[in-house]
């Protein structure tokens, strides 16, 4: 890639409609969110055009998330059909959780019979919370979704916040742990659709992590439908880090794990409530503290 | 929308907790923004963006028409148009008269199904309609705070029918009060042309027959805005009542309460929604609570109302 003329652009970012000519000249080649007009290329979404020597595609301001293998998404469930449940994780289409793809509980080497299929509606229902990681594309483009480690599963114990799914980068850590005090933990499950799951931490931050040898009781654990009892003083943190994150949303910053820490630090002299409406004066005194 | 089981149970308790998950109390709402006068080629308009997400869209059209839809002498919306009332009716008006004499308010409201994912896009279409009956309902009524009464052209014939046309732009919650909100602000705004009606008795049948006509640059304000109620919307969640919910709160809600709180802070006009019961002594407290917010509701709004007036008035000098 030609760096230094990527550089060079950056400084003035080329903007574009939908329908307005990007160039006219024939030696550039057609990329996403561009079709030829005859001569000329003319982008098809509003966006910033972007150059790899001689691909120009268009990247939008805004658009629908559409992952990649291995993403660590979360959803709601919005259907139970035979074998598979559809998850709606704020995509084109709603991504498929195959019977096959989960863990079940009971350990992992069991076989799976058509009894499961019957109860598939107790492990997951309608509404429920996952997280999970994207496995695979089907040929339609619908994401196939697999929680087959324990770190993966039902959400419980928090709230989810909406994000522009642009605004999450994609790092190696998704699931974040904070100590926000000594004994005031917070979780955050960072999904790469935008959608953000801000719950109780647990105490131990190793137990988030992949457990090899799994106990009959985790798998279990893993659908129940039962909150950890929340305190006062816990509840108002996960809201507090909710409210972080929106405000860094609406400042249009990239959300990150260090970045959520620095932003809660910066707010702590605000109300809860007033946070989001703050965003600017905190995201700004977060940046300082870089 | 389908919600989870912890999600609810998350939601109910930090309710009774007094801690909701954005961080708010049971009785704090989020700021609104009121912006009005924004389509010119409307009577008048009001733009309300809570900053939940909730965006309204109002505009209000007046037109000469019929005083009510089940009025006999349903006339043509002729602007010029000669109607003769008979005299001798005059004499005796009934309750029902009282209706033919006075001007009429329709509501509609339209909303993209694709703006609430959360709600089935025929439950939304549901929605729209209730609420434009809500709405339409108390404007109409005399505890409406509109002076029906100088909408009339001609008795019996003509009036001003004011035509409020909402769109909901965006949703976080909290539709109906931001809607109202939104109307009131439009009606705020609203300037209607001036009438002047000439009356003429002919000699040689007795029979009056009016004759009016509507100037074209000369406009008055609507009477009574300023007395049009707020309408403050308490959602039970669990044993508890929120006001200004969020989606989420919203789903986990079983039974809403809209009470309309008029200038005075009393309140004028209560609908209940939702298949959940209120037990008696929680009504008098979420009718005390509906009080206390619809005085502040009031308080935003003439300031937000006054300072859109002071800004027209220096856009036009």
């Amino acid at each position: 890639m030609d760096t230094e003329m990527g550089e060079a652009e950056h400084a003035m970012l080329h903007f574009v409609t939908p329908g307005e000519t990007v160039t006219a000249d024939t030696v550039f080649m057609r990329g996403h969110g561009t079709y030829n007009d005859g001569e000329e290329l003319v982008a098809t979404v509003a966006g910033v055009v972007e150059r790899i020597n001689k691909l120009i595609s268009v990247k939008p301001l805004r658009a629908r998330f559409s992952g990649e293998i291995g993403d660590v998404v979360v959803g709601r469930i919005s259907e139970v059909t035979q074998k598979r449940w559809r998850v709606n994780m704020g995509a084109r289409q709603d991504a498929a959780l195959l019977l096959a793809a989960v863990n079940l509980p009971g350990g992992e080497l069991r076989r799976r019979s058509e009894s499961d299929e019957l109860q598939m509606r107790q492990l997951l229902s309608e509404g429920d919370m996952i997280s999970a990681e994207i496995q695979g594309f089907f040929q339609d483009g619908s994401a196939s979704l697999h929680t087959r480690s324990l770190k993966y599963g039902k959400l419980r114990s928090g709230s989810l916040v909406t994000v522009p799914s642009s605004l999450v980068k994609r790092s190696k850590a998704h699931f974040l742990h904070y100590t926000l005090s000594p004994g005031l933990h917070v979780d955050v499950i960072l999904g790469m659709n935008g959608f953000v799951w801000v719950s109780k931490g647990s105490k131990d931050a190793n137990k988030k992590g992949d457990v090899p040898n799994s106990t009959q009781e985790d798998a279990d654990a893993l659908y129940a439908n039962v909150n950890e009892p929340i305190t006062n003083e816990e509840r108002m943190a996960i809201a507090r880090v909710s409210n972080c994150i929106l405000a860094i949303a609406k400042e249009s910053e990239l959300i990150t794990e260090a970045f959520i820490l620095l932003v809660h630090e910066a707010s702590l002299r605000i109300d809860c409530k007033d946070i989001v409406a703050n965003s600017k004066q905190i995201i700004d005194a977060a940046k300082m503290s870089y | 929308m389908a919600v989870s089981v912890c999600e609810r149970e998350f939601t109910l308790t930090g309710v009774a907790s007094n801690i909701r998950s954005d961080g708010r109390g049971r009785s704090d709402v989020r700021a609104a923004a009121v912006e009005s006068g924004g389509i010119s080629q409307a009577s008048g308009s009001c733009r309300v963006s809570s900053a939940g997400g909730t965006t309204v869209l109002v505009g209000i059209k007046v037109a000469v028409g019929a005083p009510a839809v089940t009025a006999s002498t349903a006339a043509d919306a002729d602007l010029d148009a000669d109607i003769a009332v008979d005299n001798s009716e005059d004499a005796e008006l009934s309750i029902s008269d009282a209706d033919l004499r006075r001007g009429r308010v329709v509501c509609a409201i339209d909303c993209n199904p694709a703006i609430i994912p959360t709600m089935d896009p025929r439950a939304v279409e549901d929605l729209c309609i209730d609420f434009s009956e809500v709405i339409t309902k108390i404007l109409n009524a005399d505890h409406g705070g509109l002076d029906l009464q100088s909408l009339c052209i001609v008795p019996g014939s003509t009036c001003w029918v004011i035509h409020v046309d909402a769109l909901v732009l965006g949703y976080g919650g909290n539709l109906l009060d931001t809607l109202f909100q939104a109307t009131r602000g439009a009606l705020h705004d609203t300037l209607i042309p001036k009438v002047t009606v000439e009356e003429s008795t002919s000699a040689s049948t007795g029979n009056t027959s009016y004759e009016f006509d509507v100037a074209d640059d000369e406009t008055e304000d609507l009477k009574g805005c300023e007395n049009i109620p707020v309408i403050v919307t308490l959602f039970k969640i669990g044993h508890h009542h929120v006001i200004d919910p969020t989606p989420l709160e919203e789903a986990c809600s079983d039974v809403q309460l809209s009470v309309a709180i008029n200038r005075k802070g009393l309140p004028c006009a209560i609908q209940k929604t939702g298949n959940g019961s209120i037990e008696p002594s929680q009504l008098a407290e979420m009718i005390q609570d509906a009080k206390a917010h619809g005085a502040t509701l009031f308080k935003d709004m003439d300031e937000a109302i006054e300072r859109q007036r002071v800004r027209s008035l220096n856009d036009t000098k």
